[in-house]
């Protein structure tokens, strides 16, 4: 029975990964950003609900307004602020990754300036364990798998049913040949940081019910959907998610018979395991054909 | 002309900046001489901070209240550096300490932090005063004393009081996996078989680990009578509003560093049990002075983390009286030799008694926390 409530918090864990993967993911495959920041819009995104409900009293609604709009304008503002002005001097790929991870190390700082390094976390309805038969499993945990469960398909729809996902998936390819075509790419770089950021904050705002939020969860969340992108296939939407999934569950289920000391070490050696054997990911090469 | 007056002003100018700096870099060093300087290593930033915020409440009413005594020739002054509760910081912290402040004696919190920076001390002969860290582990060294009891001793009092009276017979440990986690599981791997309970499961996590479900998850299947969590600031608030949401039920039993404020306000740590070192502020006149200044100070009631810091101010100022007395230089070696004569102190709670190992025994005090107080059970004579 161990076995299979650790599956089940292992596919809630996966949800929120696979969520915060997607966003990385959508950012990386249509604007070549390695965005190292993302995990600072996980982030803010948390601590502005957070804040919202606690310090403001805030109706949940309007805080999760708040949130998404806090990981929107903090997405949208480092590709205007940083990174476009280095696209426009031609910056390489290492020069961005440089600057993004700046941007984490200077935005996980500023958190510790504002909020402390205190640990945050919420209690409820919705932290609290509920027990279905022999399982126990918080309202927290099942409204991120269904969140997942909805949100990300609707990611995928976008991607392959819409205009605008075809202009993504166009800019991935050959992003010279979109603007040869008379589109300005800008734009469009801009629409898939704010939707790779609105991404993130479904299990932002859930992450203070569940594992709580400090300054360093910024690095941590960044990690893992590094992770999951790589194991899914670095071009593949999809295969993120699938990658975050697999991570959770991984994590989870691994200590049904290892100390919980290895769970950081379970993540990596799968991710190790895939570079060395599979480095195009799961879903790696279908995921460039799309 | 002109030009020669400019040349005269930026003369004279340079020569009023370099006297002011001279007169500032002699004014520090003369300050320096008139005060008995000693370090105080405490976790000032970070996830801990509000353990350094208490132990510096103790450690600076004493200072007050030993110069406002005016029994030495000149006044003690706290040197403060942040250790972050690392090892790392601390080392670096215990460093300047030693080699730039060049302190004969030093306050220290946290075991893995104490563990660090024990050999620094030992070698250059600089007295460590640990109140706050309880592996026992900590004696390490003639430099290194500790004025709490440690682990081995909590542990022989918290959990046969807990296995008689709660009559349990499965405990479950979530220790944090550093020199202190590891040395208390250690304890209780050694105390509960004799005892008659079981240990299922025995859980180590990493100190910076804050998502606990798959730990909970693992507890609630093993089913036991109750849980010991031997973690420290915020990391045992979240493990302990992690198992009550993950529908553990089990009598929580933990150790001193669990009688923190955030703790005993926590909705989900009613009802835990934990010990302390018993400290009595009526046992003598000191230690009813200190109590009255300090809810003066402070408006709150002082703890024995704050008695324990506070008496090694204590015991660093009736050192130096005992060495000024006998005309001898302040140093490390003559503070050491000085408290081995000594042997006992007259400080908050009563009397003081280092062991060889540099360790003290003292009565433990056990409690049960209700309405965000620590409520006490009993108190166990050692």
């Amino acid at each position: 029975m161990l076995f299979w409530q650790l599956l089940l918090q292992g596919i809630a864990a996966g949800a929120g990964y696979a969520l915060i993967a997607v966003g990385f993911a959508l950012i990386y495959s249509t604007t070549r950003t390695f965005h190292f920041a993302h995990g600072v819009t996980y982030a803010l995104a948390a601590y502005a609900y957070y804040a919202s409900l606690q310090t403001l009293h805030w109706h949940p609604a309007a805080a999760i307004v708040l949130a998404a709009c806090i990981a929107v304008l903090f997405g949208v503002g480092v590709d205007a602020l940083v990174y476009q002005p280095m696209r426009r001097t031609a910056a390489s790929f290492l020069t961005l990754f440089a600057a993004s991870f700046g941007v984490l190390v200077v935005a996980v700082n500023c958190l510790v300036l504002v909020f402390g390094n205190s640990f945050y976390s919420l209690s409820g309805t919705l932290s609290r364990g509920v027990e279905y038969g022999p399982f126990v499993v918080s309202l927290a945990n099942l409204t991120e798998i269904a969140l997942a469960a909805v949100l990300i398909p609707l990611v995928l729809v976008i991607m392959h049913r819409t205009r605008l996902g075809t202009f993504f998936r166009a800019m991935a390819d050959n992003n010279e040949l979109v603007e040869v075509f008379g589109f300005t790419s800008r734009r469009y770089v801009r629409l898939a940081f704010a939707i790779g950021s609105l991404c993130v904050v479904p299990a932002a705002v859930l992450a203070p019910y569940i594992g709580g939020i400090q300054p360093g969860t910024a690095t941590v969340v960044t990690l893992v959907a590094i992770a999951a992108t790589i194991i899914g296939g670095i071009d593949s939407i999809a295969g993120a998610a699938l990658g975050g999934l697999l991570l959770g569950v991984a994590e989870n289920v691994g200590i049904w018979k290892l100390s919980s000391a290895w769970k950081p070490a379970i993540s990596f050696g799968i991710l190790l395991l895939f570079l060395v054997l599979r480095p195009r990911g799961m879903l790696g090469a279908r995921g460039r054909r799309a | 002309m002109c030009k020669w007056n400019r040349m005269q002003a930026r003369g004279w100018f340079a020569g009023l900046v370099g006297g002011a700096l001279l007169a500032l870099a002699a004014h520090g060093a003369w300050a320096a001489d008139k005060t008995y300087n000693f370090g105080v290593l405490f976790p000032l930033t970070g996830p801990n901070a509000v353990y350094g915020d208490v132990f510096s409440k103790g450690v600076n009413l004493a200072v007050e209240m030993v110069n406002e005594g005016h029994k030495l020739s000149r006044d003690i002054k706290p040197v403060y550096v942040d250790s972050q509760a690392l090892p790392q910081p601390a080392v670096v912290g215990m460093n300047q300490l030693v080699h730039v402040n060049e302190v004969p004696y030093t306050l220290t919190a946290f075991s893995g932090v104490s563990k660090a920076i024990a050999p620094i001390g030992n070698r250059f002969h600089v007295i460590m005063v640990n109140g706050g860290g309880v592996s026992p582990e900590l004696a390490i060294g003639k430099y290194f004393l500790n004025d709490i009891p440690l682990a081995d001793q909590e542990i022989g009092v918290v959990l046969p009081y807990a296995v008689k009276g709660k009559k349990i017979r499965k405990l479950s440990v979530v220790y944090v996996d550093d020199p202190f986690g590891n040395s208390v599981n250690r304890q209780i791997q050694t105390h509960c078989p004799k005892l008659g309970c079981r240990i299922d499961p025995d859980l180590a996590v990493n100190p910076g680990n804050t998502d606990f479900q798959g730990e909970v998850a693992k507890i609630r299947a093993a089913g036991p009578d109750a849980v010991f969590i031997a973690s420290y600031g915020q990391q045992q608030n979240v493990i302990t509003k992690q198992l009550r949401d993950g529908g553990v039920k089990a009598q929580i039993l933990s150790y001193s560093g669990y009688g923190v404020g955030p703790t005993l306000k926590l909705p989900e740590a009613q009802g835990a049990i934990f010990d302390h070192q018993s400290v009595s502020f009526e046992a003598n006149a000191l230690s009813k002075e200190f109590h009255a200044k300090y809810v003066k100070k402070y408006g709150s009631e002082p703890n024995f983390y704050v008695a324990n810091y506070a008496n090694a101010v204590f015991i660093f100022a009736d050192l130096v009286q005992r060495l000024e007395a006998k005309k001898t230089s302040v140093t490390g070696e003559h503070l050491l030799a000085a408290l081995h004569r000594q042997k006992t102190f007259d400080v908050i709670g009563g009397k003081v008694k280092f062991s060889k190992r540099g360790t003290v025994s003292v009565p433990m005090q056990i409690n049960e926390i209700k309405d965000g107080k620590a409520e006490p059970l009993t108190v166990v004579n050692p």
